[in-house]
């Protein structure tokens, strides 16, 4: 199963279902914030609960409101449910959040680097960098820092640190030595 | 009928006569003093006297006398060197040849008319459809081919010739015009306000991406977006999808607009073409290194109207510039301005008055810290809002002047079998990124008549008269109302009919031509002569209908009118348009100064040159100064950045005004203003040549011989080994070229005062050779590359006159001469509003202006009203 998804009856109120999936975006704590400002804009749906450190965004929906069409007798299947959150946070979010198609990588094969790109203040430049590694194959997740700092967990089997210094040199981001 | 001695009917006969009594009256004259250098052995500057036999009636010949005549006058004939005529014996050859001459030239006018028709120059075209249809923003000339000039100016009908490719241009932009007459809907399009921001377009955010520009929120650098340090920032994209261009932040903008970026407000293009009410403000300050200060003065915003083409994709220059306005330090100033604006049209902003600084490649070649490594001057647009098309009344009045009160309905196809409607294109927003949409009503709506053509013969009998500035007989309308008639029986609706015969009456010569009877003027020739003359366009309703009254011609009549059309704000065409011929400040954008010799050039300075000029003969018409403002003034109309150029202090900000000079000061007449010193330089270097030859043909009246052919021009040395006076003096040493250099270059040594950008110098600049050059006014911004090379020598001797050795002694001596600097500028007029040179005949009119005139005062309010009573201009 490529996603990791829990869904959940609730007993009463709305939403009345949950979804957790994995978001790239999160690239600094204060992008959770923007997720729910985000998220709140969409009819049907809302942000349940926010893991950072992993990605991973619990969302409540109401499936009448949130999935067009909807018929109760013929619920719709959780890739249908996942297309259509994943289409509406990125349409939304003007591609800045996007659920992460990659299957999870164990805890285990996980090797975390780091790279200096020296201070950024601003929060889009932030995530400029951010996404150059978060979207790279074989990344877990990333975060990075307003001084500078990214950290990125990864796959060493399927990327390592000079494959990624290499991309975010190519997209003009000056690293400095650690 | 005429009045005319009939001897005066039979030019070729009167024409011989009068060569005949010319050689045989003169013959002694001419052998005592001038066979000795003109025979056909010597033929002194190619005359040959003993072999000028042709006949008078012939134009060239009659110009060769005229040129004899004027020569001897002059006292430029016989040379100073050979004995000098007894003055008697000059006067009364004089005044023979004088009298022949103008008996002969009256002779050529009489049989060829003074002026034959002429056709309306583009600019003409433009005010005329402008005034017709009541678009004061209709642009239109540039779609025509460009006018041809005679005389010094293009409204000559020597140089209005006609091919088809006009025929074909004015077709089209007849439609263009009509397209934009005809109400296509049945309410007004909808009023709409919409406040932009710069941030939010594609170049400014590349700006504010890389360091030149920074956005800034209550004063101080947006938290949210900081400025560049190190780092430009990175991805554009990101930043946008974030919607960190369009949270209402100001832009501070620290680079000029250059070929390759432009700050437009590109969110918005029209869409229906109007009347448009924009508001924008604009503030300055120092930025230091990341700390707002308060800025060194009153920085200029430039405000333009920018057309795009296409899709709006690609960068482009402003169409005109609509004005610069005051960015005062620290506190916003909001500025209000009416303009029009046509399709895909829309607001540009500069910061005008900053010097050229790149600060995205700070990092590379200098501090690295782009923005935030920066001190130095910005300007910021905080907002702009635009707000329109405002119409007093819909339909619009071009629509009413065209279909008067007939109701634009809905074409319903079914309702009107066999009946061809108007095709409107599909109207829609074209430029990339631009929010604003149409609004369109749905279905075809046209004019719908109940009789058309009863219709058609009284819209046409109302339009035709006001077309072609005359009343129209009921032949020429009922031709109109026949073709309207053919259309609507060959299944034409009432538009596209009534569309057909207004588009054939201003293709037609009634509305191209400037037509005038033969000798006197009538009332309705005068009212047009009297618009084109001082607005460049058609006589008004209160013209036509003193002409249809009959009243025109009455001398206190034409005067409270010569003053009604020059205090109208049109007459500014007339200023735009005559100083862009007189003086050729048309051509003042034909060269950029070379970068490194003159840095501190800017095309806020050029505007500022154009500006001054036009200020300045504004100013000598409404205070009715004399002539002698030619060359000498004790004030100039400047602004901060003119003034810094000219050394003036105490002068702020972007606005043209009255500047009183101490006594003395070389600057504020035309003859040493900047615009004038520009556009007679090459970019590079200046030539005494030339610009002796502008002063003598522009504000002295002395055109001199155009030079000889096969005779190189005199190449500057811009290594700065030679001075161009040193060089001249070479070409001097040829005795055919002496005699002409005698006169032209004096004025033009005098005039070496002043560098190619008008800037008053002592010594040459140069790119290799010379002395390190200290900055002066020079903005600290710019680099200097340019060394001082050799000091400027501006003495010389104008012929006849006690040498001078600076401009100042120059002006005093031209300003000595007022009548000669009055009957330049009458003689300048003349040609303008006759559209003809004026013949030898015609000098003693002109002279009787001059006169005048000055008894007077001299003034050049007074010189408009003397042309105009004079019986050249109320005679064709």
């Amino acid at each position: 199963m490529r996603y990791f998804i829990f869904i959940l009856a609730l007993s009463s109120g709305l939403p009345a279902e949950e979804i957790t999936l994995r978001i790239i975006g999160l690239s600094e704590p204060e992008r959770v914030a923007d997720l729910r400002t985000q998220v709140a804009t969409l009819p049907g749906l809302e942000v349940a609960k926010v893991i950072f450190e992993t990605g991973e965004v619990t969302f409540g929906y109401d499936p009448k409101i949130f999935l067009p069409g909807y018929n109760p007798k013929k619920p719709p299947v959780e890739a249908t449910i996942i297309r259509r959150i994943g289409e509406q946070l990125q349409n939304s979010s003007k591609n800045l959040f996007l659920l992460n198609p990659e299957p999870r990588i164990s805890d285990e094969k996980l090797q975390t680097v780091h790279f200096q790109a020296g201070l950024l203040d601003c929060k889009a430049c932030r995530y400029a960098v951010y996404i150059i590694a978060a979207k790279t194959k074989g990344v877990e997740h990333a975060q990075i820092t307003p001084q500078g700092l990214l950290t990125v967990h990864l796959d060493p089997s399927q990327t390592n640190q000079e494959a990624l210094a290499s991309a975010l040199r190519k997209a003009r981001v000056d690293l400095e030595p650690r | 009928m005429s009045t005319r001695p009939s001897v005066l009917r039979r030019p070729a006969l009167v024409a011989a006569l009068c060569l005949a009594a010319l050689t045989q009256a003169g013959e002694p004259f001419l052998r005592e003093h001038c066979i000795e250098c003109h025979d056909a052995e010597t033929r002194k500057g190619d005359l040959d006297l003993t072999a000028f036999k042709a006949d008078l009636a012939n134009s060239e010949n009659l110009a060769r006398w005229v040129k004899i005549h004027d020569r001897i006058e002059n006292g430029e004939m016989p040379p100073k060197k050979k004995s000098r005529p007894p003055a008697d014996l000059k006067v009364a050859y004089l005044t023979e040849l004088s009298g022949r001459l103008t008996i002969a030239d009256r002779l050529r006018l009489t049989e060829s008319g003074r002026a034959g028709v002429r056709r309306l120059t583009r600019a003409e075209y433009e005010n005329n459809l402008r005034d017709l249809l009541g678009l004061p923003g209709l642009s239109l000339q540039n779609n025509l081919p460009s006018d041809g000039s005679a005389h010094g100016f293009d409204k000559n009908n020597d140089a209005l010739d006609i091919s088809h490719v006009n025929l074909e241009k004015y077709m089209e932009t007849a439609d263009l015009a009509l397209d934009m007459a005809i109400a296509t809907r049945p309410t007004a399009p909808p009023c709409e306000k919409v406040r932009l921001t710069l941030a939010g377009n594609y170049e400014p955010n590349i700006m504010i991406m890389q360091g030149d520009a920074m956005l800034l929120r209550q004063g101080k650098p947006d938290p949210a977006f900081p400025p560049c340090g190190a780092h430009p920032h990175l991805n554009q994209g990101v930043h946008e999808s974030m919607g960190l261009f369009t949270q209402g932040s100001s832009t501070g903008i620290f680079r000029t607009e250059d070929e390759s970026w432009h700050a437009y407000f590109k969110r918005f293009a029209a869409l229906y073409p109007g009347r448009y009410h924009v508001r924008a403000s604009v503030w300055s300050m120092q930025w230091d290194k990341g700390t707002v200060r308060p800025s060194r003065g009153i920085e200029a915003a430039r405000l333009s109207v920018v057309q795009f083409s296409e899709n709006g994709r690609f960068g482009q220059p402003a169409s005109y510039v609509v004005g610069y306005f005051d960015a005062p330090s620290l506190t916003p100033q909001i500025h209000d301005l009416d303009v029009w604006l046509n399709f895909k049209e829309t607001i540009g902003f500069n910061p005008a008055s900053l010097a050229h600084v790149e600060l995205y490649s700070i990092g590379k070649y200098g501090p690295k810290l782009r923005t935030m490594g920066f001190t130095g001057p910005c300007v910021v647009s905080d907002w702009i809002e635009i707000e329109g098309p405002f119409h007093d009344t819909w339909p619009t009045v071009a629509h009413r002047r065209l279909f008067g009160t007939l109701l634009v309905s809905e074409f319903i196809p079914k309702d009107h079998p066999g009946i061809r409607a108007p095709v409107r294109p599909r109207l829609k927003q074209e430029i990339i990124g631009s929010n604003n949409q149409p609004q369109e009503p749905k279905g075809i709506w046209t004019v719908f008549s109940p009789s058309p053509l009863e219709d058609a013969d009284q819209l046409l009998g109302d339009f035709l008269p006001k077309a072609f500035r005359r009343p129209v007989d009921e032949a020429t309308r009922r031709q109109y109302v026949e073709q309207v008639s053919a259309r609507i029986k060959a299944g034409d609706c009432f538009e596209l009919a009534m569309r057909s015969a207004y588009r054939a009456a201003l293709c037609s010569p009634d509305f191209l031509y400037l037509i005038e009877p033969a000798d006197k003027l009538d009332d309705h020739a005068l009212a047009s002569r009297l618009a084109s003359f001082l607005w460049n366009s058609r006589p008004d309703e209160a013209l036509i209908t003193l002409a249809g009254q009959a009243k025109l011609r009455d001398a206190t009549v034409l005067d409270e009118n010569v003053e009604r059309l020059l205090r109208d704000p049109k007459s500014q065409r007339f200023v735009e348009d005559f100083l862009g011929q007189w003086l050729k400040l048309r051509q003042i954008g034909s060269n950029d100064p070379d970068k490194k010799l003159y840095p501190e050039f800017s095309p806020y300075l050029q505007d500022s040159m154009v500006s001054e000029t036009r200020a300045f003969f504004r100013e000598m018409l409404d205070q009715n100064l004399d002539a002698t403002h030619l060359v000498k003034s004790d004030f100039a109309m400047l602004n901060e950045k003119l003034a810094v150029h000219y050394g003036i202090n105490g002068v702020n900000g972007p606005s043209i005004r009255r500047v009183t000079l101490p006594v003395g000061h070389v600057r504020g007449p035309f003859l040493t203003q900047a615009a004038v010193l520009k556009i007679t330089a090459n970019g590079t270097t200046t030539s005494p040549v030339v610009r002796g030859a502008f002063v003598m043909s522009r504000l002295l009246g002395k055109p001199p011989d155009p030079p000889p052919a096969n005779v190189p021009a005199v190449e500057p040395d811009v290594r700065g080994a030679t001075t161009i006076r040193e060089l001249l003096a070479k070409h001097r040493n040829d005795q055919t070229c002496a005699t002409c250099h005698a006169k032209i270059d004096p004025p033009g040594f005098a005039l070496e005062s002043f560098d190619v950008i008008g800037g008053q110098r002592k010594r040459y600049r140069a790119l290799d050779l010379g002395d390190d050059a200290p900055r002066g006014s020079i903005d600290p911004l710019i680099k200097i590359q340019f060394k001082l090379g050799p000091s400027v020598d501006p003495s010389g001797n104008l012929l006849g006159e006690p040498a001078f050795h600076s401009i100042t002694e120059l002006q005093d001596q031209l300003a000595q001469n007022q009548p000669l600097l009055l009957t330049n500028l009458a003689h300048q007029l003349l040609v303008y509003s006759l559209g003809r040179e004026l013949g030898f005949s015609e000098r003693l009119a002109l002279q009787k202006i001059v006169s005048r005139t000055q008894k007077q005062g001299g003034g050049l309010r007074t010189l408009i009203h003397e042309v105009v009573r004079s019986p050249l201009f109320l005679t064709r």
